[in-house]
């Protein structure tokens, strides 16, 4: 019941944040583009693509946690918006992203991954922006202080730092 | 039987032996199941440690970054102009290495690259050559000379990649090391788990087979356990019939002995009144006394037997303790007297109207034993008999009678002794006094059965005391004094003469103890003949008259008596009969007979005939009465309960038992003669033992008996042999009495 419940608030807010997105079409980037939603989706801003810079990035609905991960020595506190509402600014569906690294690393990570789990796109570490030496511009993060289950190796592969563009695929 | 005793030890001990080892292997699956645990949660523990980022990965990638920071940095230098977009590319290209080359020191990593010396000292390096490239790289574009930058950086980059390739290449080598050890660690586990595993398998296994064993053990020790109960239960079966069977030989040969013993004691009191000389006289005087003790030491055996057995009956009545005690002190008197003893009785006078519930012909048997005693073993002393009641503990009454003495007195030795069975004093007693000792024993019993106790107090040469205390329960009346407590109103109007014409042996004797009862005195005749003449030597003031007997009967008796010139012309003659007919009751009548008692006579109508008799001088007819006995149905056995009550009561347990003896020795004649009389077609001989039978048993309370008999009377063609019924009823009679 209740987690029908939950699954029926989700959908709402889903087809209210899409019909409204839809509604007001995605404003250009006013500073640096940090990210690019490209492939299945909607709201392209810079051609065919849909491009955040920070501010953009920082308005969309997100969350706020300190966690431990691999990468870092300690408590880190990454924030940042929900991966979902990132790609529900851009218009995207689909059933995989491809989230591709500066460097060209890239990882495949199922859509569902954004829907059902609170992954964020963090921007900022411990409060600061996060340059490219400390793994930023951008840091897609697992819920790992919420379900200990996610800490492991595919996971780890899933976690792309250096993000600056994500494929949605059909 | 001591054989499977053998053997169930052996079970047993075989079973604890396995019970042992059994509980040795319980432990022992426990430590190992014990072990097995910590293993398996050390490699849990392991493997949630080993959940890390790939570190084989982190160095592949720095060496990649490195490769083509050193690659994108000469192809810039081999441009003529470097673009300030190249050198963008080149300083993010940096970035990413700087962020690669932190990754390393970073918390997951570093275990990793530290476990080696190799691998510490190259991540050193890097992390040198990095660091000192940041003044390379960082605002390269605003720089003047960029070129001259990259160019003097080359040297660096080259290292930087030598070491990262150097880093790869160790990491590789440590992991494959890593992987190795984790495997053999791996099949370590796994080889301990599989021993474990096998230890298991084998304890497990080894407890099924105990257990069934153990099982199998305690089975056959129950078995055992059953068969050596069976044992028991037979052996305690045979043991137990061989004690009734002891008890039932002690109580037949009583009874046996008795019989006779009464006959010789009875005819040595008929000789002594006889006309004989002085001397003669003693010797019969001694076979008397010699007689009685023997009664009476044959008493204690069967009391005791009875005890033993377990068959004594306690049966509680209101009883008068005053009327008790006296009837004690007469019995004792003339004992007393022969001692020169004065015996006296000390009693308050509330005891006089105050009746208890208790068993009287018990509680009687005990002060005779002790009055006994008393007298037995004081010489011109005094006896007394004293009772007190007293309140004991939450207000209940006590009863407390000492019989107390002044003569020879017992020791302490001697007072342990007293109340044991067959035990005297000390050896010289018994051969003093005589006795079998088992007196007081029997009095213990008893008082023990009525819920009392008793004991002695005792000093030699004072006299001792003996005691007995007992719970009372206070009690009503009775309506009417049963007949062994009345006052004799007969006595008052003195003794009548009385002759019983009765040819039956059993009631004959009843007739003569039920009017030794009511204190009168009687002669005997055997027959009409008998009577005919005795009638005509005495004069009776009463003739209870049978009336089928052989010679002559008694119709024919009493129409020769009223028709001669003897005393008894005007006589009262009553006919007993069994016979209520009113054919019969004519034929009583015609022959000058003035009254007619049914059989059996009881007690109360007996009082009723003589008090008649006794009261008025005239002669008048007795009342008709219906036989009494009609009113209270026979019992389920067929036993009439109220007349042997009444038999008890008056005769004592002991004498009712001798008339059903005697009643069952006259029962076989009597069967005997139906038997032969119906063969010889003889109707009138089977008639008259039939009513013969009738009479005997009504008397003795066998109703049953005598309903059958008068059911064959009755029935057509009287000469037919209809023995079977009876015999089988006297058989049943003779079982439960045996039983």
């Amino acid at each position: 019941m209740k987690i029908l419940f939950k699954a029926l608030l989700f959908a709402g807010a889903a087809a209210l944040s899409m019909s409204a997105s839809s509604a007001m079409a995605l404003d250009k980037p006013a500073g640096d583009p940090i990210l690019s939603i490209t492939g299945h989706i909607t709201q392209a801003n810079a051609g065919d693509a849909a491009a955040f810079d920070l501010a953009m990035l920082e308005k969309l609905d997100g969350r706020k946690a300190a966690m431990e991960t691999p990468w870092t020595t300690g408590k880190t506190e990454f924030a940042g918006p929900y991966l979902r509402a990132v790609l529900a600014a851009a218009g995207a569906s689909g059933k995989k992203l491809i989230v591709k690294a500066l460097n060209d690393y890239a990882s495949e990570i199922p859509f569902e991954d954004a829907e059902k789990l609170d992954t964020i796109l963090a921007v900022r570490m411990n409060g600061e922006e996060m340059s490219i030496r400390d793994k930023g511009p951008i840091f897609l993060i697992y819920p790992f202080d919420k379900d200990h289950s996610l800490y492991n190796e595919k996971y780890f592969s899933r976690s792309v730092w250096q993000i600056k563009e994500i494929e949605v695929v059909e | 039987m001591n054989a499977g005793g053998d053997k169930i030890s052996d079970v047993l001990k075989r079973a604890s032996l396995r019970a042992a080892v059994l509980q040795g292997f319980s432990v022992l699956l426990l430590v190992i199941l014990i072990f097995l645990y910590m293993d398996m949660s050390d490699r849990q523990a392991s493997l949630q440690n080993s959940i890390r980022e790939n570190a084989m990965w982190a160095a592949f990638q720095l060496d990649r970054e490195a490769h083509d920071l050193e690659t994108e940095t000469r192809l810039a230098l081999a441009r003529t102009i470097v673009e300030p977009g190249q050198l963008k590319s080149l300083a993010r290209r940096y970035d990413i290495v700087y962020s690669r080359n932190d990754l390393l020191s970073q918390g997951h990593f570093q275990g990793f690259f530290v476990q080696s010396g190799d691998l510490s000292a190259a991540s050193i390096a890097i992390n040198q050559i990095v660091k000192s490239l940041d003044r390379v790289f960082t605002g390269l574009e605003a720089s003047p000379d960029p070129r001259a930058r990259l160019d003097g950086a080359i040297p660096a980059l080259d290292a930087l990649h030598a070491e990262t390739t150097k880093l790869v290449l160790t990491s590789n080598t440590v992991i494959s090391d890593n992987r190795a050890e984790a495997r053999e660690a791996l099949i370590r586990l796994q080889k301990t788990s599989g021993i474990y595993v096998i230890l298991l398998t084998l304890s497990v296994g080894f407890l099924i087979f105990t257990l069934r064993r153990q099982l199998k053990a305690v089975r056959q020790a129950g078995l055992g356990f059953e068969a050596m109960a069976n044992d028991l239960a037979s052996a305690y079966h045979a043991a137990d019939a061989g004690n009734r069977a002891k008890s039932q030989f002690m109580s037949t040969m009583g009874h046996e002995i008795r019989t006779p013993l009464n006959a010789i004691l009875g005819t040595a009191e008929l000789l002594q009144l006889s006309n004989i000389p002085d001397d003669v006289r003693d010797n019969i005087q001694t076979i008397r006394s010699s007689g009685e003790a023997l009664l009476e030491v044959l008493n204690e055996i069967l009391d005791y037997s009875k005890i033993e057995y377990g068959k004594l009956e306690i049966e509680t009545r209101p009883v008068n303790l005053a009327n008790l005690s006296r009837s004690v002190i007469d019995i004792m008197a003339s004992r007393a007297k022969e001692r020169g003893n004065v015996l006296m009785l000390d009693m308050p006078d509330s005891l006089e109207s105050s009746w208890i519930k208790t068993d009287p012909t018990r509680l009687r048997q005990i002060l005779l034993n002790l009055v006994s005693n008393a007298t037995k073993f004081t010489s011109h002393g005094t006896v007394t008999l004293r009772l007190r009641e007293f309140s004991g503990p939450n207000g209940r009454q006590f009863l407390r009678i000492e019989v107390q003495d002044t003569g020879i007195g017992i020791d302490a030795e001697g007072r342990k002794k007293l109340f044991k069975p067959f035990s005297q004093v000390d050896a010289s007693i018994s051969r003093r006094f005589g006795g079998t000792g088992l007196g007081l024993t029997i009095s213990k019993e008893i008082a023990e059965l009525l819920g009392g106790e008793m004991g002695v107090e005792s000093e030699i040469g004072k006299g001792s005391t003996f005691w007995l205390e007992m719970r009372v329960e206070a009690t009503e009346a009775p309506e009417t004094a049963p007949p062994g407590e009345r006052p004799t109103g007969l006595s008052m109007l003195g003794a009548l003469k009385v002759l019983v014409v009765e040819d039956n042996k059993v009631n004959q004797q009843l007739a003569l103890r039920f009017l030794e009862r009511l204190g009168q005195k009687a002669d005997l005749a055997a027959n009409g003949a008998e009577a005919v003449q005795a009638a005509s030597a005495t004069s009776y003031d009463l003739i209870l008259m049978d009336m089928q007997m052989p010679v002559m009967n008694g119709i024919e008796a009493a129409r020769a008596i009223r028709n001669g010139d003897g005393p008894n012309k005007a006589a009262p003659i009553i006919a007993m009969t069994a016979n209520a007919s009113d054919e019969d009751r004519d034929a009583c009548h015609d022959a000058g007979m003035d009254g007619f008692e049914p059989k059996p006579i009881t007690l109360k109508r007996l009082h009723g005939v003589l008090s008649d008799v006794a009261e008025r001088s005239g002669i008048k007819p007795a009342p008709m009465a219906q036989p009494q006995a009609e009113a209270i149905p026979p019992a389920g056995d067929g036993i009439d309960a109220a007349r042997k009550a009444e038999l008890v009561e008056v005769l004592g347990e002991d004498i009712f038992e001798e008339l059903v003896a005697s009643f069952f020795t006259d029962a076989d004649a009597l069967m005997r003669d139906y038997r032969n009389a119906c063969a010889a077609g003889n109707v009138e001989e089977a008639d008259k033992a039939l009513h013969t039978l009738k009479g005997a048993a009504a008397n003795v309370g066998f109703k049953a008996v005598a309903e059958v008999a008068q059911a064959i009377r009755e029935m057509p063609e009287a000469g037919i042999d209809r023995s079977d019924r009876l015999a089988e009823l006297l058989a049943s009679y003779t079982f439960n009495k045996a039983a």
